[in-house]
């Protein structure tokens, strides 16, 4: 975490490798909670570029720390989303447009979780009101804290945690119930088709 | 549990989550809240994207031809010119016209400096220069809520609201004297210049809400970007319907450019 506050202040110098240290940091997370907005992959990935961009250009008027910051990005990122939104208002909606698409991205954390049970859990979450998906999108895909949200959507934080209980909640329900835990740390699957 | 309550449990082990507790680890965060956090460590898993080399590398490239980010001024120096601004005003008298080009809303000089741009507009009476003015003045809001953003980030109390709405007023404005410029011989660059403006309009507007936190301010930034976008809208469907080429949109309408324009949210005029 410390190079990154050191990436940042050497970002806002007009170091560019400092700002390829923030993209690399902060994109894989960006891009996750842009596609639970967007709903297309393409389209999230070409908004990461659009957010970065921006971010940079305006970062020497950026003042605050890393949590400032991230919070910034996720806030120019939450602005794009809804102007894609509203531009794209006629087009029909794709809503499978998750990360499993491309090969090699579809389960970078160890394959813990089955296909089935990433396209449900992708599913679940874009079935959420647009509010509890946006915290949700930011807290669980951008790692984000309840306050940092707060700060990106201009939400007091105790309506931030009342959004992502309810959020969860409904995750729950609409999975048929918590994900029991197996042996080894692994998730069980639920290996049932739903289309 | 009360719900404040609940909600506070739920949060704390969500940090812990989010910050990368073991996959074997305890997760306790009070009867009831279990399950919710089973499901939240599964769906941060699943969440959990990689974005392709190919566009990482883009991406970077992107980054790398940008100019470096420049340092903004520091509030108290913005301050300093606005007061010392005023001060010479007040003192120079006569050159209260010349003076009242840097006013803001809000500040003793700025009705002056609307009322010199309402001469302005009295003294050019064909439709294409009221557009062309009409189009500056918007400029000039724009300017003006930069510098009212900074003010308010400096802890001052501003009208973006109003500034906005004047925005909005000189771009109808705009739109209502363009039209009655289909005539004329110069229409078609007419339109095609304006139509860079509005783009440029739009950019800095983006870049100032984006700066700007969720409230009352966005909102008026949002409504304005609404009003650009309309007229940016109605532009292009007239520079296309009079183009002497074939007929058809400029740029796909469901993509976006994956390079944002490079205007800059700060003064630009």
């Amino acid at each position: 975490m410390e190079h990154l506050h050191d990436a940042l202040a050497r970002a806002q110098a007009g170091d560019r490798d400092a700002m390829a240290d923030l993209y690399r940091a902060y994109s894989g997370p960006l891009l996750a909670y842009l596609i639970t907005q967007v709903r297309r992959r393409e389209d999230a990935e070409d908004l990461l570029g659009e957010v970065f961009l921006s971010a940079m250009r305006d970062l020497g008027r950026f003042e605050g720390n890393l949590s400032g910051f991230r919070a910034w990005l996720y806030r120019i990122a939450s602005n794009r989303a809804v102007d894609l939104a509203r531009r794209n208002a006629r087009r029909p909606e794709d809503p499978l447009a998750v990360a499993v698409e491309r090969p090699g991205d579809a389960d970078p954390a160890g394959d813990a979780l089955g296909r089935v049970d990433r396209e449900r859990l992708w599913r679940a979450v874009m079935a959420l009101p647009e509010a509890q998906r946006q915290v949700v999108g930011m807290r669980l895909a951008g790692g984000l804290s309840a306050p940092e949200i707060a700060e990106a959507l201009g939400k007091p934080a105790g309506a931030v945690k009342a959004l992502q209980h309810r959020a969860l909640v409904n995750l729950t329900k609409a999975l048929g119930g918590p994900y029991p835990r197996v042996p080894g740390g692994r998730l069980e699957g639920r290996e049932e088709n739903f289309d | 549990m009360t719900d404040a309550r609940a909600h506070d449990a739920l949060d704390a082990a969500l940090d812990q989550l989010v910050q990368g507790l073991p996959a074997d680890a305890p997760m306790s965060a009070g009867e009831g809240l279990e399950p919710l956090l089973w499901t939240a460590r599964a769906a941060r898993e699943a969440l959990s994207v990689e974005v392709p080399e190919d566009v990482v590398r883009a991406h970077l490239a992107a980054l790398g031809e940008m100019e470096p980010p420049v340092r903004s001024r520091p509030r108290h120096r913005v301050a300093f010119v606005l007061i010392a601004a005023a001060i010479t005003t007040v003192l120079l008298g006569g050159a209260a016209v010349a003076a009242s080009g840097s006013s803001l809303p809000g500040q003793l000089l700025y009705p002056v400096k609307r009322a010199v741009e309402k001469i302005d507009l009295a003294l050019h009476r064909d439709p294409a220069s009221q557009a062309r003015l009409h189009l500056e003045f918007a400029q000039r809001r724009l300017t003006e809520l930069s510098d009212l953003l900074a003010l308010r980030r400096a802890g001052e109390t501003v009208d973006v609201g109003a500034a906005m709405s004047a925005y909005q007023s000189e771009v109808a404005k705009f739109q209502a004297a363009i039209v009655t410029d289909a005539a004329n011989p110069g229409y078609q660059a007419l339109l095609g210049s304006v139509e860079d403006q509005l783009q440029g309009h739009l950019a800095v507007l983006s870049a100032l809400r984006d700066n700007t936190v969720a409230g009352p301010a966005q909102t008026a930034i949002q409504n304005a970007i609404d009003r650009a976008q309309t007229a940016q809208a109605a532009v292009s469907k007239s520079h296309n319907e009079n183009s002497p080429s074939p007929v058809g949109p400029t740029k796909p309408p469901d993509k976006r450019p994956s390079t944002p324009p490079s205007h800059s949210p700060s003064r630009s005029n």
